[in-house]
């Protein structure tokens, strides 16, 4: 099975940074997969993101996207895939229903399907009442809602999303995390970033965790803790193949 | 819907739910070019349209009294009261505590045979010059003979130049006709002719033709409107550069920009539908202003703006400067972090772009450095091209290459502003 996502010795590095911050980064993601990217802070989980996102250009490395080289097919990749960013990512002068036309628009949809796919998924995220009202007037809870179905109305084949239950209440999250999956079941491949290891435990199929720029360990949640001794969950797996030492 | 539409869609109603940007950007410059224009206006009135207060104490009486107060009366800008209409016998003391009182702006003093004694002198020393055997024995009196003006401090300088060149020279066109009535008189008899067979009153004089260089509509035609309309609607559209920036950083920073970016929407799209939007507002601004100058200021007693039948040229100047604008705006967005500074720079830049680019007063009213300085100004450039098309009704070729240097200045700001933004991807 040809893997959505193959990424092949890729390195970047800032101006501003002694050492890259991707440092030779291997990793694929096969279709169906929901795959946890998991990390401590500043070791090149957001910057990958960006990278597979078509918003940062890598030094070095290769990059397929379902099947094809990024560098070369940035708008096969775009309109194939979904990015969900850590900070929510609207107009907060627009009403959810304003912002969903623009997003959505963006990838040509035809305007009755549109229409339908938003009314389904903002009934599906319980936000079909406050459609109309502008974005800056809602919880934190919804405006992540609103922030997932925008990066999700296209159906895309690879979702991305960086951190997508982060300050939010445990019903939402519950929600978010049902829809997410029921989204999977019907064939898109997730790759998803977390510092909640219990969150990641239950919701992955699989986990990569990196660190330093480099994948240092890659399976099912399961198999990682199986693999490590004495430990009883991913975050026990986590914090030893990383280390409890504070990070930037 | 295509993606240029949606995000047309999308920049629409972020302009209009904007309401602090939009008062910004329409209700400041109409503000400003009808009190910019009410204050030009006055102070151009000052000098010209309004009747100039004089007071005209003629005890000369004769030629040179009648022909001072007859030119005076003659000339529109002044309003002459003779002082034999306020007090019979008025002094010059009282004349000058008239005008130090600012019941006048000026008072004119010509004292008793003033006419008289440049008469005798003139017979004197022509009859002596021709006929110097019978030489005439009275001598020629040499006190002074003085016309006296008493001006209000406030008065200004130019004006004040100004009647005294119409003293001046209603004062030399009596010495001339003495002189040569004197002359001709002396000829007569030093030929033995009839008196009053020599003229010499009847030489041609030189005549002073005035043209403006312009077109015939558009010669004479320059009032605060004709300035103030186009220069506050050019200022009004550099001002969006505070708008659009804020707008562009705003998006920056909420990450909606990133999030396009990350969708099939090209950068060229999204710049391109921000361009057509702030272009509309440009234009919009323009057809606001415009109505205002041309149906509005003349029932504020304002003078009435015209575009002279130039909308299509003056249209030309607005895109280019609409471009310049937006250009800039993106330049600034480019470079500031967040909307305080861009707000802050914007605004600081286009006050001083505008002051030194003759919006606030024209250029040629500035001391010489400012002037070379002011065209580097993109607005002088926007100005400049206006007196073209609306004074001096020169064709497009003289307004083209100022409109040149505008989307010259436009691209150059665009080109660095993507290239910044390729350098912060990288």
């Amino acid at each position: 099975m040809e893997p959505v996502l193959q990424i092949t010795q890729l390195v970047k590095k800032y101006h501003s940074m002694e050492q890259p911050v991707l440092q030779g980064l291997d990793m694929s993601i096969l279709p169906g997969e929901i795959f946890g990217f998991l990390g401590p802070n500043g070791t090149g989980k957001t910057t990958t993101v960006n990278i597979l996102a078509g918003l940062l250009e890598p030094d070095s490395g290769e990059v397929r996207v379902l099947g094809k080289p990024l560098t070369q097919n940035r708008r096969f990749i775009r309109e194939n895939i979904g990015v969900v960013p850590q900070n929510i990512a609207l107009f907060p002068e627009l009403t959810a229903l304003e912002n969903l036309k623009v997003f959505g628009a963006m990838y040509k949809l035809p305007k009755n399907l549109l229409k339908q796919r938003i009314n389904r998924l903002l009934d599906l995220f319980g936000l079909a009442s406050a459609a109309k009202k502008p974005v800056k007037t809602y919880s934190g809870g919804m405006k992540r809602s609103i922030n997932i179905i925008a990066g999700i109305l296209h159906e895309p084949r690879l979702l991305m999303l960086d951190e997508p239950t982060v300050g939010i209440d445990v019903q939402t999250k519950a929600l978010i995390l049902d829809n997410l999956r029921q989204l999977n079941r019907e064939g898109t491949t997730i790759l998803y970033t977390s510092h909640d290891m219990d969150e990641a435990q239950h919701f992955c199929t699989r986990v990569g965790i990196i660190d330093h720029g480099k994948m240092i360990a890659e399976d099912t949640p399961d198999a990682l803790i199986a693999s490590c001794a004495g430990c009883t969950n991913l975050e026990g797996v986590y914090l030893q193949l990383t280390g409890k030492s504070l990070r930037n | 819907m295509s993606r240029f539409l949606a995000l047309l869609y999308k920049d629409f109603l972020l302009l209009i739910r904007d309401k602090a940007g939009l008062l910004f950007m329409f209700l400041m410059p109409m503000a400003l070019v009808l009190v910019m224009t009410g204050m030009q206006e006055g102070a151009f009135s000052h000098n010209t349209d309004k009747h100039l207060a004089l007071l005209i104490a003629d005890r000369d009486q004769d030629t040179v009294g009648i022909t001072i107060t007859r030119e005076l009366q003659d000339e529109s800008l002044f309003e002459v009261t003779l002082a034999k209409d306020v007090e019979a016998d008025m002094t010059e003391e009282h004349l000058r505590e008239l005008v130090q009182q600012g019941k006048y702006l000026v008072g004119i003093y010509i004292p008793d045979s003033t006419t008289l004694r440049l008469r005798d002198n003139a017979e004197i020393i022509i009859q002596n010059a021709c006929q110097p055997d019978k030489a005439d024995t009275s001598e020629v009196n040499e006190a002074e003979i003085r016309i006296s003006l008493y001006i209000d401090p406030t008065t200004e300088r130019t004006f004040r130049q100004t009647l005294t060149s119409y003293i001046r020279e209603a004062t030399l066109q009596v010495e001339h006709e003495i002189a040569l009535a004197a002359v001709s008189e002396a000829l007569c008899a030093a030929t033995r002719q009839d008196s009053g067979s020599v003229n010499l009153d009847s030489l041609p004089t030189v005549d002073l033709q005035e043209v403006i260089a312009g077109n015939e509509q558009e010669t004479d035609n320059f009032n605060a409107a004709t300035h103030n309309v186009p220069a506050w609607t050019l200022f009004a559209i550099f001002f969006i550069v505070i708008s659009f920036s804020g707008n562009v950083i705003k998006e920056r920073q909420d990450g909606s920009f990133t999030r396009l970016m990350t969708t099939p929407c090209s950068y060229a799209t999204y710049l391109l539908s921000k361009l057509v939007i702030y272009l509309a507002v440009c234009l919009l601004q323009f057809f606001l202003i415009i109505s205002m100058g041309i149906w509005l200021f003349p029932h504020l007693g304002l003078p009435a703006f015209s575009l002279a039948g130039h909308l299509w040229e003056c249209l030309f100047v607005i895109v280019c400067a609409a471009l310049a604008a937006i250009g800039f705006g993106m330049l600034i967005s480019a470079f500031a972090t967040t909307h305080q500074q861009a707000a802050t720079f914007g605004a600081v830049s286009v006050v001083i772009l505008s002051a030194i680019g003759g919006i606030w007063v024209p250029s040629f009213l500035m001391p010489g450095f400012l002037e070379a300085l002011c065209k580097i100004s993109p607005l002088n450039w926007g100005i400049d091209s206006f007196y073209d098309i609306l004074l001096r009704g020169s064709g497009f070729t003289a307004f083209l290459p100022k409109c040149l240097l505008l989307l010259a200045f436009a691209i150059i700001c665009f080109i660095i502003a993507v290239l910044t933004k390729k350098k912060e991807m990288n």
